[in-house]
């Protein structure tokens, strides 16, 4: 018993050793930069991030706050120091719009960059203002905004919350998570799976190669979904409470099982449909799906 | 010896002391310890300006000290843990022989090759491809780190998928 106890104890040191082993110290350091924009502009602000985190705070204030924090992380604090210079940043207006950006230092006539270099932006607005954001390698967090929305996000994770104006979203490869949207809101996914709760409002998504998850709220208007490779999930909480118009072709449409009587099948060009009206008052759901399954669920 | 000759060596003694003049303001400081208006207590008030100097001496410099070691207000040092620090990982074998394996197969002419299907793949390929062309680039520029490290990986699945799709038309 003792030996086996005591072989558990050493094979679970010997994991943390080598956890430990694996981990890597690093020194990191970082320049913050806070500059005040008193003048609100009709655009709004443009941010423009390459290796960001981007986090965009619509508040009550008639200003906009601008933090940036620029990273640089080594195992040498001097070399962190010392590359933190190859990050560049502006901050500039252009007619009636600020324009904030980062760059990293060309490596063509220098040696290989040996920190990790990376910026975090806080961008604190009015929180009717327009927001434009394009980033890649990062993150794009948007939240308590009730202007208009435009976004491009590269390689990213991007998480939309409390959105209430016109949303436009672009994401490559990326993950994005919605929680309460209501506006008008246009997404374009590729190669990006995505969680959407509590929305209402008018919502179109393309999806291609992409998983996506939809949980909407009773205040929905419509919801277009255009899907190509990629599986939808559809959660309800009463299957009764919307009208529906899905079509998938190529896969299957899996439905609760007091519902399934509902579902067309038809077998020659493996295509199947579900189409239900439920009365005029309340909201279409339109779904069309190419080579991948669509998955109702009723919550109730 | 007698008292005469005592007081030659006395006299010659005396004469061979060195001359010294007193200075200008000798009887005045005389005058002044005998008034009660000592030196004791100039010596005293000299002395704190001396404290006082040496103090604020080693104050600025102990600022200077803590200025270079501390470097500009809005730098801030931190640490942490990573386990993503490093190179690029190199490109793998397979990824050569895929290449080997499509132009040989395609090198004649072969209806699947020509497919609208296969067109779009070998499309997306090369998108992806450049993608990760993009990311060593960003590698090189800005290090390895997770955020890389994330759209390496992506990226790498995605190209996985194409060229499974690709192998599966190409076999047929």
């Amino acid at each position: 018993m003792k030996l086996i106890i005591g072989s558990f104890l050493f094979l679970m040191l010997g994991s943390g050793l080598q956890k430990a082993h694996a981990q890597q110290k690093l020194q990191v350091v970082t320049k913050t930069i806070e500059k005040d924009l008193p003048e609100v502009l009709d655009s709004g602000i443009m941010i423009k991030g390459r290796k960001a985190e981007v986090t965009v705070t619509g508040w009550e204030k008639n200003f906009i706050r601008v933090e940036m924090d620029l990273i640089a992380k080594h195992a040498n604090r001097k070399v962190a120091l010392e590359e933190l210079n190859y990050i560049q940043y502006a901050i500039s207006k252009n007619d009636d719009q600020y324009i904030l950006r980062n760059m990293f230092y060309s490596t063509a006539k220098r040696s290989k960059v040996r920190s990790s270099l990376s910026v975090k932006y806080r961008i604190f607005i009015p929180v009717n203002q327009p927001v434009v954001v394009s980033n890649e390698y990062g993150v794009i967090d948007l939240l308590n905004l009730y202007g208009s929305v435009e976004l491009d996000g590269n390689f990213c994770d991007v998480n939309l919350e409390r959105l209430f104006g016109n949303v436009q979203a672009k994401v490559t490869y990326g993950e994005l998570i919605g929680k309460n949207l209501d506006g008008i809101t246009r997404l374009d996914l590729q190669r990006t799976d995505m969680t959407l709760e509590g929305f209402a409002g008018d919502v179109s998504i393309k999806n291609l190669y992409g998983t996506i998850d939809l949980w909407p709220s009773t205040m929905l208007k419509a919801l277009n979904v255009q899907s190509k490779h990629g599986r939808v999930g559809l959660n309800v909480n009463k299957l009764d409470a919307f009208n529906y118009d899905v079509s998938v072709n190529g896969s299957f449409i899996d439905l609760p099982e007091a519902e399934s009587r509902k579902l067309s099948i038809n077998e020659l060009d493996n295509s199947y449909s579900f189409k239900v009206e439920n009365g005029l008052s309340k909201a279409r759901i339109s779904i069309e799906n190419l080579l991948f399954p669509v998955k109702i669920v009723a919550q109730n | 010896m007698s008292t005469g000759r005592k007081d030659e060596h006395l006299a010659q003694a005396i004469k061979s002391l060195p001359e010294h003049t007193p200075a200008g303001d000798a009887w005045e400081g005389i005058l002044n310890e005998l008034e009660g208006e000592t030196k004791p207590e100039k010596q005293r008030e000299i002395g704190w300006w001396r404290y006082a100097a040496a103090l604020l001496l080693i104050a600025s410099a102990s600022l200077v000290i803590y200025t270079i070691q501390s470097g500009p207000s809005d730098i801030h040092f931190g640490e942490e843990l990573s386990e993503l620090m490093g190179s690029l990982p190199a490109e793998s074998v397979a990824d050569e022989e895929f290449e080997t394996f499509r132009d040989e197969e395609c090198s004649g002419f072969r209806e699947v090759c020509e497919l609208p299907q296969f067109k779009t793949l070998m499309t997306e390929l090369t998108a992806v491809e450049a993608e990760v062309v993009n990311i060593a680039e960003m590698i090189e520029t800005t290090g390895y780190d997770e955020f890389l490290y994330k759209a390496k990986n992506k990226a790498d699945q995605e190209t996985i998928r194409i060229k499974k799709e690709l192998v599966k038309l190409l076999r047929g």
